[in-house]
């Protein structure tokens, strides 16, 4: 008993026995390699299948309705095997047909390709595709990939990924191809045996089969919703970024740090540079998106016009940024400082009080205005004022005077392209402070021509205080002063609202004793002013009173550490 | 040796064969494995996966022709014959054949007296 296939050959409907069916297909194949380049193919194999039907047809009786293996080899004897036809599949010239040799002429050149071999398969036949590929038994290949899963763990990703990336060896051609055999009769048909005989995929194959299309759908699904996040993130930036550029056009609202419109040569540039800018951080993420939205439609690429237009616009971005960037830095190049003194009046009675006057500018964001208040002082501000420009890059610092009347110093400093040009900056740079009698007021910033670019430039004043002077830093004072040296090595924020005296061993506070919070955040306690208690003795200190909550509490430092005692927040430290 | 000897003969039954098609379908219009049969004889073909290939080009280079004919026994025939160029190229080739057999015998049978 034979189980039969139907077939259609040349419009005619046979019979056929699975074995002859297999042959016979092989057969066909082989001739469709042969012609595969032939001019006019589809008319010869058709031809040559209306042939092959009319034949099968003459060997079909009342009492043999069925086309055995024999049938087929009686066919294709006569119609003879592509190795036997003479070369019309290839058009040639005389010389190239006088140079060829037979055998290259009656084979098609073969290419080993990658496949997955479904014969020989444990998971996906990956390994044994591999193997094929570089002719190796596929036991050490697995090995391989047991050895990179156990030491790495990625062997098992890896082999995931080329399971879902190398084709399955589906026909007999693309077998042959796998093992990198010529593409012929012979071997395609030795192939179809060979494939009807071992078709015995092991069982366990059998068992993974399921719980890997299981994997399969779980990393498609895994990979959807990377495609969604992608998707998010590039849109959710590319909005955000087109949100920014809005920022350059002063719309309200927005907020851009002025200075950087001073940076560049020309307004053009500036623009140019912001674009830039811009597209340089959203091509991607618009790629990004682009690919996310890909993957979760499955769109196939059907012309690579959109990855090529971003990648050329995002070079073309780059070029540019670097030849601005480039221009901008030589501006930057070199730098020079213009030390001068201030001429200042010597206060009657060596007391001198520091104050800082002008008023802290909008930088046109409230909320933005409301954060910063008065607490970061380190944010450069350059603004652009009728007939000149004004920046907030000074700083002071207080140092013993070598003679015994107090000076002040400006050093005015710019950065350019060249030492010459850095300087004529510097001297564009103008810096007043006001002084009445002892009282002396610094200008929180200092000018510049209102052609000036924003080359660094800053000033840095130092008061010289004779010994024995004093001096009383105004709140207003916070964020100006900048690492002024001082006995008690308090920081420049602690040293504001203080009276200060120049000694021999620099300036010392005459105001800080007992006020210092030296404890920690966690630790502190408010005392009330009217109730306090503190002694300070060879023991340690003793500080009791009431905390901001009306409960007695106290402090003390002593020999075992220090001890924080309030009620309801207790802590013990040592 | 007998490679080449093979391939040497291959070549020529090669050349020689468009102009043995070409005659058997002189006068008559014919049916492709009818073709092969006279040829068989002549064991100029032995394969009629050879023919078809080479029918096609001949009918692509407007030498040949053909009409469908219905058929008893399977799908409808393709008949063949020569077109006016193709006459025209079968009178040429056989001027050309006939100078070939005297150019080949005359060479042939000095190199005989020769030797």
């Amino acid at each position: 008993m034979n189980k039969t296939v139907t077939v259609n050959i040349g419009g005619i409907v046979f019979h056929i026995d699975e074995n002859a069916y297999e042959r016979f297909k092989a057969y066909l194949e082989s001739i469709r390699i042969h012609f595969s380049t032939a001019e006019g193919r589809d008319e010869i194999i058709q031809d040559i299948e209306s042939r092959i039907a009319e034949m099968f047809q003459e060997r079909i009786t009342e009492g043999k309705q069925v086309i055995t293996l024999n049938d087929v080899d009686e066919v294709t004897n006569v119609m003879g095997r592509p190795e036997q036809f003479f070369d019309e599949s290839e058009k040639k010239t005389e010389s190239e047909k006088s140079s060829a040799t037979d055998e290259s002429t009656f084979t098609t050149p073969t290419q080993k390709r990658l496949y997955r071999n479904p014969d020989e398969k444990i998971f996906g036949g990956v390994c044994s595709g591999i193997a094929a590929y570089f002719d190796i038994d596929p036991v050490w290949v697995r090995l391989l990939f047991a050895f990179v899963f156990f030491v790495f763990g990625s062997g098992f990703i890896l082999y995931i990924v080329l399971w879902i990336i190398i084709p399955q060896a589906e026909s007999s051609v693309e077998k042959l191809k796998m093992r990198g055999e010529v593409v012929n009769i012979n071997n395609i048909e030795r192939n179809v045996q060979e494939g009807s005989k071992d078709k015995k995929v092991p069982t366990s194959s059998r068992v993974f089969e399921g719980l890997a299309s299981l994997v399969k759908y779980f990393f498609l699904f895994i990979g959807k919703v990377v495609a969604i996040f992608f998707l998010f993130i590039g849109l959710v930036m590319v909005l955000a970024l087109s949100f920014s550029m809005l920022a350059v056009f002063n719309i309200p609202g927005t907020h851009f740090p002025e200075f950087i419109k001073h940076i560049f040569p020309n307004q053009f540039n500036f623009g140019l540079a912001f674009i830039c800018a811009v597209l340089l951080v959203a091509i991607p993420f618009f790629m990004l998106a682009y690919a996310g939205a890909r993957m979760l439609f499955n769109i196939k690429k059907t012309s690579k016009i959109v990855g090529f237009t971003a990648l050329g616009l995002w070079l073309v971005c780059l070029a540019i940024a670097a030849f601005l960037g480039i221009k901008v830095a030589a501006e930057f190049g070199d730098s020079s400082s213009i030390r001068q003194n201030l001429p200042m009046n010597q206060p009657t009675s060596k007391y001198l009080r520091l104050e800082k006057i002008g008023e802290k500018e909008s930088s046109g964001n409230k909320y933005y205005d409301r954060w910063d208040k008065d607490e970061w002082e380190g944010d450069y501000f350059l603004v652009q004022r009728e007939g000149h420009i004004q920046a907030s890059d000074v700083h002071l610092d207080i140092v013993k005077s070598p003679t015994d009347s107090f000076e002040i110093v400006q050093i005015l400093y710019s950065h350019g392209s060249s030492k010459k040009d850095a300087a004529e900056n510097a001297t564009h740079i103008s810096y007043s402070l006001s002084q009445i009698d002892s009282v002396l007021k610094f200008n929180r910033y200092f000018q510049m021509d209102s052609k000036d670019k924003y080359r660094g430039q800053k000033v840095q004043l130092l008061l010289k205080v004779p010994v024995g002077s004093k001096l009383f830093i105004d709140q207003s004072m916070k964020g100006f002063i900048y690492d002024v040296d001082n006995i008690q090595n308090i920081y420049d924020r602690d040293m504001i609202n203080k009276n200060w005296e120049m000694t021999n061993k620099g300036l010392n506070c005459l105001d800080c004793s007992g006020t210092e919070d030296k404890i920690g955040e966690d630790s502190y306690i408010d005392f009330e002013k009217e109730d306090n208690h503190i002694r300070i003795n060879n023991g340690g200190v003793y500080i009791s009173g009431k905390d901001d909550n009306g409960e007695a509490a106290f402090v003390k430092i002593d020999s075992n550490g220090v001890q924080i005692n309030s009620k309801g927040k207790g802590k013990h430290k040592k | 040796m007998s490679n080449n000897l093979e391939n040497t003969q291959a070549q020529m039954r090669k050349g020689v064969l468009e102009f043995c098609i070409l005659s058997v379908l002189a006068n008559e219009e014919i049916y492709p494995s009818d073709i092969i049969a006279r040829m068989k004889e002549s064991k100029l073909i032995i394969v009629e996966g050879t023919l078809y290939p080479l029918l096609t080009r001949l009918k692509n280079g407007g030498l040949l022709q053909y009409r469908w004919v219905e058929s008893k026994s399977g799908p409808p025939r393709k008949y063949y014959s020569l077109t006016p160029i193709g006459s025209t190229f079968l009178e040429e080739l056989r001027q050309t054949w006939k100078e070939l057999v005297q150019a080949v015998n005359l060479t042939t049978q000095k190199q005989k007296d020769h030797e």
